[in-house]
C-alpha cells in the first residue's frame, strides 16, 4: 500500500473542540404557521445548541451525545375568530304573566384574539447521532445544494463558489426527543388565552352569568379548538406533527450534520502561496482525498496531483 | 501506533509530494527560480540559459516570468555601467532521511538523521560584449575621466539597448524599486550570453521559528551544508568555495525565507475553523507545536522519506 502524499490526523480531543467551536456557532431560526380551520398556530423561534460530547469509535463512526437543542425563542401564536353566542334571553312563564326576558349577545362582530407566548423556557430537546465520515467533491453550479442547505450556507458564510473537496459528518442514526411540553406550559397558554377571552366578555354584574352560561371560559377554549382533556398534549402534537416542526428540525439536522456542512474542507486547486497584492496565488491539486476514523482519531490523507 | 498518540494534530508530507510540490511552484511562480537584468525582458529575451516553462494557460496576470535584478556592476568604471547576467534554478528537488533518491557527493557524504537532501541546477548566463562595444563604451569612459579631470562636461553615455522595454515580458511588480535601480546603471550592450550550469547539492533540516512582528511559531527550512560538483581548477583554488558561498547566500537569503508560508498554511489550514471562531467560544484556540520529549523526540521530523509535525491545543480563555 502506497503512503499518500498527505496525512492529517486529528484527535479525538481536537474533534471535541471542533464540536464546541460548532455548538457555539449553531443557531437555527425556525418560523412557519398554519391555518387549522377553526383557528391559527403560528411559531417563530431560534434554535440553538449547548454542550454534548463526541466520541470517535473504533467502528469507524463518530457517536455525538447528549447535544442540547435549545431555544433562544420560541414564540408561538394562536389565533382564533369568536363566534357571536346568544346566551338567555327569552319568554318566562311566570304566574298570570309571561315575561320577555331580553338575551345577552357576546362575541358580536366574531372578534378575532390571539395570544403569543415564548415557550422557549419551557422546552428543550436532546440530540444524539451516530454517524460516519463522508467525502464529496463540491463544483459550484453542479454538485447539488437544497433550498435548506443554501439558506445554512448563506447563514454560516459558507463559500459555495470554490470546487472544493469536503468531509461530511453523515449520519447514519439521529435520535432527536419531540416536543414535549410540560403540563405547566399547558397551564401557563391556556390562562393566556383564556385572560384574552376573558376580556371579550361584557364585564359587570352579567360577566358572572355568562361565564357560568358557557361553562367556563376554559371549557369554550377547548371547545372551540377542539382541545382534549390535556392541552400540553394537544400543543406537542401541533409542533410535532400538524406544524411540522419536528421534522423541519430533523431535516436540518441531517443536514447540518450530513450532506450541507462539512466539517473540513479543502479547496481544488488548493492555494499552498495564498495570492498576494501583486501575484496570483500558486495552487496545487488535491485528489483522492481519504477520511476514516478510529477509535482515537480522525485521519485525512490526499494526494498532491502531478505538475501539468 | 496512532498518529496522534502523542500529540493532538499530526500532520506528515512525503517526499514525492514536496517535489511534485517544488514542480507546481516553479511552473506558477518560475520568478522564485529565475533572476535576471531587465534587458531579459526584451533583446535577450531568447537568451536565457534555460526555457522558463510556464502552466498550459500561460502564467496569471500579474505573475512575472522572473525577477529583475540589477546588473552585475562593471567595478571601477567611472561611469556605473553594467553587465547583463541570468540566474536559473532549475531541477530541483528534495530527499528526506532516509536519503534514497539523490546521490550526495563525497564532500557531504550520507545524509544524517532528520535531514533532507537538496539537489538544484544552477545556471548562470553573461551577456558578454564583444570587442567593438567595449572599444566604444571605453572611449565613454575616457571622456569621462577626462571631464573629472578637466571639470568639463562629460559626453552622455551610449543609449544601451533594452533601456526603454515596451513590453514581451512581465517585470515582477513587488520589485519596481529594485528596477528603477537597475534602470539607474548603464549596461554595456551584448546579445551574446553565456552560460553555464553547476549541479548543487546540500543538506538541510526543518525548524520551528518566530518571524519578527508575526506571532506564532512557524515551520522554517535551514541550510546546513552547500556543494557545487564538478568545478576543478588546477591547481585547486577558491573558486568553487565563492561559487558556494554566492549560492548559499542567494538560497538562505533569497529562496528558501520564501517557502515558511507555505509550509505553514499546509499544516495549519485545519484548524482555521478554530482559530476562526475561537473568541466567540469564549476561549482561544490555537495550536502549538507539540514540546520535543521522550514520546516526540523530533518535531519537525524528517524520516520515512517523509515530513512530520506534531501540534498540541492550546485552549486559553478570552
Amino acid at each position: 500500500m502506497s503512503v499518500a502524499d498527505l496525512t492529517i490526523a486529528v484527535s479525538e480531543a481536537l474533534c471535541a473542540a471542533t464540536l464546541e467551536v460548532v455548538v457555539a456557532n449553531f443557531s437555527f431560526d425556525v418560523s412557519g404557521g398554519g391555518d387549522f380551520g377553526g383557528f391559527f398556530a403560528a411559531y417563530d423561534g431560534r434554535l440553538i445548541l449547548k454542550g454534548g460530547t463526541l466520541q470517535l469509535r473504533d467502528d469507524g463512526t463518530i457517536r455525538l451525545r447528549e447535544l442540547d437543542a435549545r431555544w433562544d425563542k420560541l414564540d408561538f401564536t394562536l389565533g382564533l375568530r369568536l363566534p357571536e353566542m346568544s346566551l338567555g334571553g327569552g319568554v318566562v312563564d311566570l304566574p298570570g304573566v309571561q315575561v320577555d326576558l331580553p338575551g345577552v349577545k357576546i362575541f358580536s362582530g366574531n372578534p378575532f384574539v390571539a395570544v403569543t407566548v415564548d415557550l422557549a423556557p419551557f422546552v428543550k430537546h436532546e440530540l444524539s447521532l451516530v454517524a460516519s465520515p463522508l467525502i464529496q467533491y463540491f463544483e459550484p453550479g453542479i454538485t447539488p445544494v437544497g433550498s435548506l442547505c443554501q439558506k445554512l450556507h448563506t447563514a454560516l458564510g459558507i463559500d459555495d463558489s470554490k470546487q472544493q473537496w469536503r468531509v461530511f459528518c453523515d449520519p447514519q442514526t439521529i435520535d432527536f426527543d419531540l416536543f414535549d411540553f410540560a403540563d405547566t406550559v399547558g397551564d401557563l397558554f391556556e390562562q393566556a388565552f383564556t385572560d384574552a377571552i376573558d376580556a371579550l366578555i361584557p364585564h359587570g354584574p352579567l360577566h358572572d352569568l355568562i361565564v357560568a352560561a358557557i361553562g367556563s371560559v376554559a371549557d369554550l377554549l377547548r371547545t372551540l379548538l377542539d382541545i382534549p382533556d390535556d392541552i400540553s398534549e394537544w400543543l406537542s402534537d401541533l409542533f410535532n406533527v400538524s406544524l411540522g416542526v419536528f421534522n423541519l428540525i430533523l431535516q436540518f439536522v441531517a443536514g447540518f450534520f450530513g450532506k450541507c456542512v462539512s466539517f473540513f474542507q479543502l479547496d481544488d486547486p488548493y492555494p499552498m502561496i495564498p495570492k498576494t497584492e501583486d501575484l496570483a496565488a500558486v495552487t496545487i491539486p488535491i485528489q483522492h482525498l481519504t477520511a476514516t476514523v478510529s477509535d482515537v482519531e480522525l485521519v485525512v490523507t490526499a494526494d498532491i496531483g502531478a505538475a501539468p | 501506533m496512532a498518529f496522534t498518540g502523542h500529540s493532538d494534530v499530526f500532520a506528515a508530507i512525503d517526499e514525492n509530494a514536496i517535489n511534485t510540490t517544488i514542480g507546481h511552484l516553479m511552473l506558477q511562480r518560475p520568478s522564485l527560480f529565475n533572476y535576471a537584468t531587465l534587458l531579459f525582458t526584451q533583446a535577450l529575451s531568447t537568451q536565457f540559459c534555460l526555457p522558463i516553462n510556464v502552466p498550459p494557460g500561460g502564467l496569471a496576470p500579474g505573475q512575472p516570468l522572473f525577477t529583475v535584478e540589477a546588473p552585475l556592476p562593471v567595478i571601477g568604471a567611472p561611469r556605473p555601467v553594467g553587465l547583463d547576467w541570468c540566474l536559473q534554478l532549475n531541477n530541483v528537488s528534495v530527499d528526506l532521511h532516509p536519503g534514497n533518491t539523490l546521490t550526495l557527493p563525497p564532500e557531504i557524504g550520507s545524509l544524517g538523521p532528520q535531514q533532507f537532501a537538496l539537489h538544484l541546477r544552477a545556471c548562470f548566463g553573461l551577456a558578454c560584449p564583444g570587442d567593438e562595444v567595449i572599444t566604444s563604451t571605453a572611449a565613454v569612459m575616457e571622456a569621462a575621466v577626462a571631464a573629472s579631470i578637466l571639470g568639463a562636461a562629460a559626453p552622455p553615455p551610449p543609449p544601451p539597448p533594452g533601456s526603454t522595454p515596451s513590453g514581451g515580458g512581465s517585470v515582477q511588480p513587488a520589485l519596481t524599486a529594485r528596477s528603477a535601480a537597475a534602470q539607474g546603471v548603464q549596461t554595456v550592450p551584448s546579445t551574446n550570453v553565456l552560460c553555464t550550469c553547476l549541479d548543487v547539492f546540500g543538506t538541510g533540516h526543518f525548524e520551528w521559528g518566530t518571524v519578527a512582528g508575526f506571532s506564532g511559531q512557524w515551520l522554517k527550512t535551514r541550510l546546513d551544508s552547500l556543494e557545487v560538483v564538478d568545478v576543478f581548477t588546477n591547481p585547486p583554488s577558491n573558486l568553487e568555495d565563492i561559487l558556494e558561498c554566492y549560492l548559499r547566500v542567494v538560497l538562505r537569503l533569497g529562496v528558501l525565507p520564501r517557502l515558511i508560508v507555505p509550509m505553514q498554511n499546509l499544516v495549519f489550514d485545519i484548524t482555521q475553523m478554530l482559530q476562526n471562531n475561537s473568541p466567540s467560544v469564549g476561549q482561544h484556540v490555537t495550536l502549538v507545536p507539540a514540546p520535543v520529549s521522550a514520546d516526540v523526540p523530533n518535531n519537525p521530523a524528517v524520516e520515512n522519506d517523509q515530513l512530520k509535525v506534531f501540534f498540541d491545543l492550546q485552549v486559553t480563555a478570552v
